[in-house]
């Protein structure tokens, strides 16, 4: 392993707290399009086929 | 706890769709990219829905579909050759980005920032910081100890931190010549 950035190693100096909660800050940024847009249709309408499936098979067992 | 769980007992079907957000997001994490995100959720779903008779009601049902989807990843990708950083992807988030004044990142800078840090590194951060995850729930879902998570998490945010040059405040005053550093101290195979 070469030796990172001219320290012995990363563990020395740990980052700031201000700096790991600006970074948490931004990936919840960077992600919360996918969380807060409408699920796709694609995806909604497989639920509904797989949802539909189990239904059909329910019939076919009674 | 009693053993007779009476409370409305939901449907690990139903309540399926109320955690598909959070897995679009954790896949956006992991792929780094939309569609293959969407791809993977999909696929996620699929499993999901042939393995419920296996899924043990009352135990996390975020956490047990967060593995399928990151098994189901893990296995795709190692289908695929292995899947490495190049220069570009190291030049693209050197491209980067002191945060503003508010200390907001460029998304974009940060999205290829994300994908030079190692897969369980990332993940990690992308529960534990993004998601919300407790160390605990992170840990389960990644099958491994809390410390391991915490330490994954950690050593991703001082990744982010080198790659973006987050504590140095500002880039080097050369791009290029910064540029020029990275791809002389890349090895041609990373």
């Amino acid at each position: 392993m070469s030796i990172m950035s001219g320290k012995k190693d990363g563990n020395r100096k740990d980052i700031a707290p201000a700096v790991s909660k600006q970074i948490d800050e931004n990936l919840k940024r960077l992600y919360s399009d996918a969380a807060s847009e409408e699920l796709p249709k694609s995806l909604t309408d497989l639920l509904d086929a797989l949802r539909q499936q189990d239904a059909q098979k329910k019939a076919g067992e009674k | 706890m009693s053993d007779t769980p009476q409370e409305q007992p939901t449907d690990p079907r139903d309540e399926i769709v109320t955690h598909l957000p959070a897995l679009r997001a954790f896949a956006r994490g992991l792929t780094g990219d939309v569609s293959a995100a969407d791809d993977l959720v999909q696929e996620t779903v699929l499993k999901a829905w042939s393995k419920f008779s296996q899924y043990n009601e009352g135990t996390n049902l975020r956490a047990w579909l967060f593995t399928i989807l990151r098994n189901t990843y893990l296995s795709k990708r190692r289908k695929q050759s292995r899947e490495v950083s190049d220069g570009e992807g190291v030049f693209a988030a050197r491209m980067a980005s002191k945060p503003d004044h508010d200390g907001r990142l460029a998304l974009q800078e940060l999205n290829a920032a994300m994908k030079l840090i190692p897969l369980e590194q990332r993940e990690a951060l992308i529960l534990v910081g993004a998601m919300g995850f407790s160390i605990e729930e992170a840990a389960e879902t990644c099958n491994c100890a809390p410390g391991t998570i915490k330490s994954r998490a950690n050593r991703a945010r001082k990744a982010l931190v080198e790659i973006l040059h987050l504590e140095k405040g500002e880039l080097p005053d050369s791009t290029d010549k910064s540029v020029a550093m990275v791809m002389a101290g890349a090895p041609s195979g990373f």
